[in-house]
């Protein structure tokens, strides 16, 4: 079901930046051969860059793409290497579940004060928030999953979910 | 706590972290969080972790949300997704090709080929690592085949990708471009003469390597081409030079931006695949499925990166190194000569985005407060990281390309080929660094 919910969420991002791309293509044609532009163009990709950078974090994190420094790591026995990718899910999941929660309160004010971007179309800024926390939820469920997950296997020794590219 | 102690502890933190393989975005978004309540909750004297848990979760969310909510960084993902889409048209190999057929009957002619093929490959992505992996490929078992010297076969791909970076457009120059509030038109020009130079020095290794070793680089027997084929193979890369010139001739004659380039860059690359027949609706599918996942691990280090850079500015420790420079009295080459050996040593062992989003908070107001340039600068930073791609023991690039061969060829003999390579990108920097006119003669003369 989170898988889906990830696959889902990366396919809108996709379609964010073919967004992208048709809006400032059309910006430049437009100001070129027609000398106008598409109202509130700067908007509108500030917003779709939010879809296309938050929504894929989620399944980006379940095929443990993050980048990390693998020097020491590969030196070192099965099981310290189980403990210390448990480490870093961990440390991951709880310094960051303090961004979830600032991100749900500005999108509750976003939505709250009806708070807009000033422009001919004064589009309203919930729903780059909303897809900023949507993004950033599915991302923190799937690092906690990660974490109980690298936990068990630094309990049991064994391998953890997705982890085939690290241990 | 002294917010000085502050900074210096969490910067040591965030190494000790990525030593511990906490991957780069984890490693510093969770030392930013927790450095700066620290330093919101120590701030008048006592305490209080409730008073400082406001002001710090704002301050992650603005910085994070203000770099993700960009309209000048919207060319990331639409850089990325041309490299994609043009790789899975076949156009980013199509200068490759051309190349392979000009230089057939040059002894070391295909590893020639297989450099500028890297280099019109870096004109279309950003990305070394995707260079030297897809390069290497084609490149290197065809070489293997025409019994070259495993060791040229395999360094020259290896050393090849690294252009990825210099030649425009490269993540890492716009990476450089949002830390130091620097133009990314002005670094895509800067980079471009750095690039072909660098391109010029790897095929005058090959050159001298296969001169000194006939052997090393055979000419291929069945290597007789007609001047038909010549053209031909010259004509069919005209996609990938016309995405050059877009780029390139677009930002440098002030026609668009590079965000703009980048999209419309993007459209021509799709309209020539779809019409052209290379392109399958599966293959564009792909093609940015890879694209955001690409960006979204890039943009997360970004971000984390921003919010440390956010807590290192609270706790004032740059402008106290300058003045501890100032009160040295180093001269500015004394401090750049140490800057360059620190790059070299962290390249050895860090990957180049964790290098730069590490750095540049104490070196930018460094190289700043001494007057240089940081166009300038950001070039030679850019080439340090890119030699940081190929020396030992963690040469990233060297690493894809054994990926590649997999047993043919032993990592120790790739290293030991790289060497030659190694020696060439630290003269070019040399250049680089005692001329800076060679990175800003193109954007100081761009139509403004």
């Amino acid at each position: 079901m989170l898988g889906t919910i990830e696959r889902a969420l990366s396919s809108v991002a996709a379609l964010c930046v073919v967004g992208l791309c048709v809006v400032i293509t059309g910006t430049v044609l437009t100001r070129g051969l027609l000398g106008w532009s598409i109202p509130d163009d700067v908007t509108i990709v500030r917003e779709l860059m939010i879809g296309a950078i938050v929504l894929p974090l989620a399944y980006v994190t379940s095929n443990r793409s993050h980048i990390a420094v693998e020097v020491l790591f590969n030196r070192l026995g099965y099981r310290t290497r189980l403990c210390l990718m448990a480490f870093g899910t961990t440390f991951g999941f709880v310094t960051l579940l303090p961004l979830l929660y600032a991100s749900w309160g500005e999108l509750h004010y976003a939505y709250e004060s009806e708070t807009y971007f000033f422009g001919d179309l004064e589009l309203p800024e919930w729903p780059g928030k909303l897809a900023f926390f949507v993004g950033l939820f599915f991302f923190i469920l799937r690092l906690s999953l990660l974490m109980a997950s690298d936990l068990r296997a630094a309990w049991t020794g064994e391998r953890a979910e997705n982890s085939t590219k690290e241990i | 706590m002294d917010p000085i102690v502050l900074g210096a502890t969490g910067f040591l933190v965030v190494l000790v972290l990525l030593a511990l393989r906490v991957p780069i975005a984890f490693a510093l978004a969770g030392m930013a969080a927790i450095c700066t309540l620290i330093f919101f909750a120590t701030k008048s004297g006592d305490f209080d972790l409730v008073r400082a848990f406001r002001p710090t979760t704002t301050l992650l969310f603005s910085n994070t949300f203000e770099l993700i909510h960009s309209y000048n960084l919207s060319m990331v993902p639409l850089f990325i997704a041309l490299g994609h889409v043009a790789y899975r048209a076949g156009i980013t190999t199509d200068i490759y090709h051309a190349a392979r057929i000009w230089l057939a009957r040059v002894p070391g002619g295909v590893a020639m080929a297989s450099v500028i093929g890297c280099g019109g490959f870096s004109a279309i992505t950003g990305s070394s690592v995707a260079c030297a992996s897809a390069m290497g490929r084609i490149c290197v078992p065809e070489m293997l085949r025409f019994k070259y010297d495993p060791r040229l076969a395999t360094s020259s791909v290896a050393a090849g990708g690294t252009l990825g970076s210099l030649i425009p457009p490269s993540v890492l120059f716009i990476i450089y471009g949002i830390f130091t509030e620097t133009s990314i038109n002005k670094l895509f020009l800067a980079g471009v003469i750095p690039g072909l130079l660098s391109l010029a020095g790897f095929v005058i290794v090959i050159y001298i390597w296969v001169k000194r070793d006939p052997s090393a680089g055979p000419t291929p027997d069945a290597s007789e081409v007609s001047d038909g084929q010549r053209s031909s193979a010259a004509l069919k890369a005209w996609p990938a030079l016309l995405l050059f010139v877009i780029v390139i001739g677009g930002i440098y004659g002030g026609v668009f931006t590079a965000t703009e380039a980048a999209a419309v860059s993007l459209s021509i690359t799709l309209l020539v695949s779809v019409s052209q027949r290379r392109l399958s609706f599966a293959d564009f599918k792909m093609a940015m499925w890879d694209t955001v996942t690409q960006t979204s691990a890039i943009f997360f280090i970004a971000a984390s990166a921003k919010m440390f850079v956010a807590f290192i500015a609270l706790t004032g420790i740059a402008p106290t190194l300058v003045s501890s420079v100032e009160a040295a009295q180093l001269s500015p080459w004394m401090v750049m000569a140490a800057i360059v050996a620190i790059y070299l040593v962290m390249g050895m062992f860090l990957d180049p985005l964790g290098i730069m989003v590490l750095t540049l908070p104490f070196v930018v107001p460094l190289v700043e407060g001494m007057g240089l340039d940081l166009i300038w600068f950001g070039v030679v930073v850019v080439k340090l990281l890119e030699i940081g791609l190929i020396t030992p023991p963690v040469g990233l690039n060297v690493f894809v390309i054994s990926s590649v061969v997999g047993s043919k060829v032993a990592l120790e003999r790739i290293f030991a080929g790289i060497l030659r390579f190694l020696a060439m990108d630290v003269m070019v920097l040399a250049l680089l660094v005692a001329f800076p006119v060679l990175s800003l003669l193109l954007p100081n003369s761009m139509w403004q």
